[in-house]
Order: structure tokens, then C-alpha cells, then sequence
């Protein structure tokens, strides 16, 4: 297991200022369509199954209700923890120094991205449509020197307030970075 | 066509394998590359205790059939359709 404590290539007086995943709403839509998902196949049941005699009163009728059963919802149990792996997995990291990305693709593909605070140049924070609005999440662009692909936080909680923060944090290591270049120019 | 029930059973197990694997891997991801903390191992002691639970009351049920016993697909089916008309 990683260690917030421990980052890749910790920074000498780098510190962990906040670590962003998705909104949490998002997870819950994905449980609510996980709820029906265990209750369908007893409604099917009752409904489609139990009535048909003929079905019912074949000797293979229960095996095979009971394996299937067993097997959707193991399956079901799968998709979940799938589910809760790509959330939690799927982390940004804001540190004093730099913006750490780490992005859990389906199971065996992981990309790790870091981005130094002083190569922002523009942050952007977007939210569109109903459900983004009232729960109040969004997507966060980050813009750094010399490359052309923006960084991108998505569907995360507050992103007005993420900006802000990435900003302020810029514009800190910016003056601290000028503050050390006139204290080498003295010398 | 006269088959024993055991054929559904080798079915199953070999689902239960591939479900296995996957569910090492999701494992391994977890204790692997999540963050050391109680959120991390509580999440991870709870989708193996409930991944075990679902595989002992399956296993309750399994016990419980006699997958010895031959079921006829087609003879069965004509039978029932012979009575239904």
C-alpha cells in the first residue's frame, strides 16, 4: 500500500495539501443502479419463474436456479468492487509543489502524471448541465507551459474552490521562486 | 438427451475460477496501489468477507443437490408439451 506520508519522488519540504477523487454522487448512482440489479432477478423470479409449472417441475430447474443465482450475484460483487477500485484508485494529489495524477484505467493499465505548480500558467473550472449544478461538481483544466494537452480533473466536488486553490498555490511557488532568484542575484 | 446435473457444476466452477482470478486482481490492486489507511482496509475486508459469505452460502445450497442425478432435456420437455396440450 502507498503512504500519503510517501510520495513518488517526495520533494524536500513538500507537503500533501489535498487529495481529490471523484465526487462521491457519482458512486452513488453507480450503487443505486447496483441496488436494482440485486433486486431485478427476484422480481423476474416471482414473476416469470415461480408461475411456470412446466419450468419448475423439471428436475434441473432448482441445480441450475441455484447456480445461476449464485453466479450473478458473485458476478454482481465483482462489478461493485470494480466500481469502488476505479473511484478510489483514481486519485489527484495537490501538493505545495506539484499536481500528481493518478489515473487506475480498467485493471492492468495505471498512468502516474506530475505537473510542477510553477509550469501553470491557466486553470480553468467548468460545470455543465442540471445534476453537476445542484450537486456542485465539475471538471478543473490546468494549463502548464510548453505542452499542448490540458490537465484534467474530472467530475470532481467544488471546482471553483479546486481553482482557487490551485491558483493560490501557483502564484505562492511563482513570488517564492522570484523572492529566491533576487536573493541568487545579490550574491 | 440424458445428461447428469454435474455438467452445470463443472460449468460453474469453471466461472468460479475465471471470478476468482479477477477477484485477485482487484485485490492486489487494492492492497497494492490504494493509500495506506481504515477506509482502504475496512473497503478491503469488506468485499472479501462478503465475497466469502456469497461463496459459503452458495456452497450451503450446492451441498444440499445430488448432482449424481441425470436429467433427460428433450424427453422431459416433450413430455411437459404433451401434457400442456
Amino acid at each position: 500500500m502507498l503512504s500519503i506520508y510517501k510520495l513518488p519522488n517526495k520533494l524536500p519540504h513538500e507537503r500533501v495539501i489535498k487529495v481529490i477523487r471523484k465526487d462521491v454522487f457519482l458512486v452513488f448512482i453507480k450503487l443505486f443502479f447496483l441496488f436494482l440489479m440485486v433486486v431485478l432477478p427476484v422480481g423476474f423470479f416471482m414473476l416469470f419463474i415461480k408461475p411456470n409449472e412446466f419450468f419448475m417441475s423439471w428436475n434441473g430447474a432448482y441445480p441450475l436456479i441455484v447456480l445461476m443465482t449464485s453466479a450473478y450475484y458473485l458476478f454482481l460483487w465483482l462489478f461493485a468492487f470494480f466500481t469502488f477500485i476505479d473511484y478510489y484508485l483514481d486519485v489527484w494529489i495537490l501538493t505545495s509543489e506539484r499536481i500528481i495524477d493518478i489515473e487506475q484505467r480498467g485493471f492492468f493499465s495505471r498512468v502516474i502524471a506530475e505537473h510542477k505548480l510553477f509550469r501553470i500558467q491557466d486553470v480553468t473550472s467548468e460545470v455543465h448541465g442540471v445534476l453537476p449544478t445542484l450537486i456542485g461538481y465539475g471538471d478543473v483544466y490546468v494549463q502548464t507551459a510548453g505542452t499542448k494537452q490540458r490537465f484534467h480533473f474530472d467530475d470532481i466536488p467544488n471546482p471553483g474552490k479546486i481553482r482557487d486553490m490551485i491558483i493560490k498555490l501557483v502564484q505562492r511557488k511563482k513570488k517564492d521562486a522570484i523572492r529566491e532568484e533576487a536573493r541568487l542575484m545579490k550574491r | 438427451m440424458i445428461i447428469t446435473l454435474q455438467i452445470f457444476l463443472y460449468v460453474y466452477l469453471a466461472f468460479l475460477v475465471v471470478w476468482g482470478v479477477f477477484f485477485a486482481v482487484a485485490l492486489y490492486h487494492m492492497l497494492r496501489y490504494s493509500f495506506r489507511s481504515m477506509v482502504s482496509i475496512m473497503f478491503v475486508t469488506m468485499f472479501f468477507g462478503v465475497a466469502l459469505l456469497l461463496l459459503f452460502v452458495s456452497l450451503g445450497f450446492i451441498q444440499k443437490i445430488n448432482w449424481q442425478e441425470e436429467i433427460n432435456f428433450f424427453g422431459d420437455l416433450k413430455d411437459q408439451v404433451a401434457i400442456n396440450f
